[in-house]
C-alpha cells in the first residue's frame, strides 16, 4: 500500500508501543480521534477511524499478544491533509485474515466476536496485512466514500 | 421512572415500554462496556415479558464489544418472550449495524415514536 508521496508532510503523527494492556489502547485512540476531529475531520471518518483503530488494536491485544503485558503492540499513525495512516503491529504468532470465517453468513450473525477484520475493512478504504498477519497497515482518505467496498 | 442504580444507562417507562438511553457518548471503555452488560441483564430481569427500546439519542460512538452485550440483551430478551428494538442510530452507527448484517437480528427505527408505536401493535 502506497501511504504517501515522498515528499507530503504529516500534519500530525504518533510512533508509540504500548503494553496489552485495553485501557492504553483506549487512552491512546481517544487521542488520535480529538487530534483527527481538531484538525476538522468529518464525523463519518471520525467514526471510522475510531472503529477501525479499536478493532485493529484489540485485536493485537486479545489475538495477538494474547493479553501478554510482557508483549507489546507497536502503532505509527499519521494524518496527513487528505488521508491518514495507521500501521499496527504485535508480537503474537500471527494468522490469516482470509482464513476468518464471514461474521455476515447466517450461522455466524449473532456469535459475540470476529467481526473486526470486516470492520476495518468495510470503514477504512484500504486494509493490508503482512508479516504473517501480525501487522496490519490502514488508510482512511478524508472525503467520504460514495461505495463502500464490500470485504 | 429513572432508575438510579445503573451507571451506564438510563431508563424510563413509557406506554408499558422500557426505553433504555446510554449515559456515554462513545461507548468503548473495556470496563464500562461490562458493567454495560450487567446492567442490561439486570433490565431483561425487571419486567416480563420484557419490552425494550434501545435509544442511541446522543451516541457517537460504539464499539463491537458494546455490540456484543446488545446481541447478549436480545437473546436473553426472546428468550423471555419480550421484544427489544433500537432507535435514533446516527448514519455512521447504523452503518455500523448493516455492514455486520445485524440489522438482520435487531428491529431498527428512525424514532423513539415509531418504535413505540410498533412494540404497541405487537401487544
Amino acid at each position: 500500500m502506497k501511504t504517501s508521496d515522498s515528499s507530503e508532510i504529516a500534519r500530525w503523527e504518533l510512533h508509540q508501543e504500548i503494553p496489552s494492556d485495553p485501557r492504553l489502547a483506549c487512552e491512546l485512540i481517544r487521542n488520535v480521534v480529538a487530534t483527527a476531529e481538531e484538525l476538522g475531520w468529518d464525523q463519518a471518518a471520525v467514526f471510522a477511524v475510531h472503529m477501525a483503530l479499536e478493532e485493529a488494536i484489540m485485536n493485537s491485544i486479545k489475538h495477538g499478544n494474547r493479553r501478554d503485558l510482557n508483549k507489546l503492540v507497536k502503532i505509527d499513525i499519521q494524518i496527513f491533509l487528505e488521508h491518514l495512516v495507521a500501521i499496527i503491529s504485535d508480537e503474537g504468532e500471527g494468522f490469516d485474515p482470509d482464513q476468518v470465517p464471514d461474521p455476515r453468513c447466517d450461522e455466524n450473525v449473532e456469535r459475540c466476536s470476529g467481526r473486526g477484520v470486516l470492520l476495518m475493512r468495510q470503514f477504512m478504504d484500504e486494509v493490508v496485512y503482512d508479516q504473517e498477519g501480525r501487522r496490519v497497515t490502514m488508510r482512511k482518505l478524508r472525503s467520504p466514500r460514495t461505495n463502500p467496498v464490500d470485504a | 421512572m429513572s432508575h438510579k442504580h445503573y451507571q451506564c444507562i438510563r431508563t424510563q417507562e413509557i406506554d408499558g415500554v422500557t426505553v433504555v438511553q446510554f449515559v456515554d457518548d462513545k461507548v468503548m471503555d473495556a470496563a464500562r462496556i461490562e458493567q454495560l452488560g450487567a446492567e442490561l441483564n439486570k433490565l431483561t430481569e425487571e419486567r416480563t415479558p420484557p419490552k425494550l427500546i434501545v435509544d442511541f439519542s446522543d451516541v457517537k460512538f460504539f464499539s463491537s464489544a458494546a455490540i456484543n452485550k446488545l446481541i447478549v440483551l436480545e437473546k436473553r430478551v426472546k428468550e423471555k418472550g419480550g421484544q427489544t428494538r433500537l432507535s435514533n442510530l446516527r448514519p455512521e452507527v447504523r452503518d455500523l449495524f448493516g455492514f455486520t448484517h445485524l440489522d438482520s437480528v435487531f428491529r431498527i427505527h428512525e424514532s423513539q415514536d415509531d418504535a413505540i408505536r410498533e412494540l404497541k401493535k405487537n401487544q
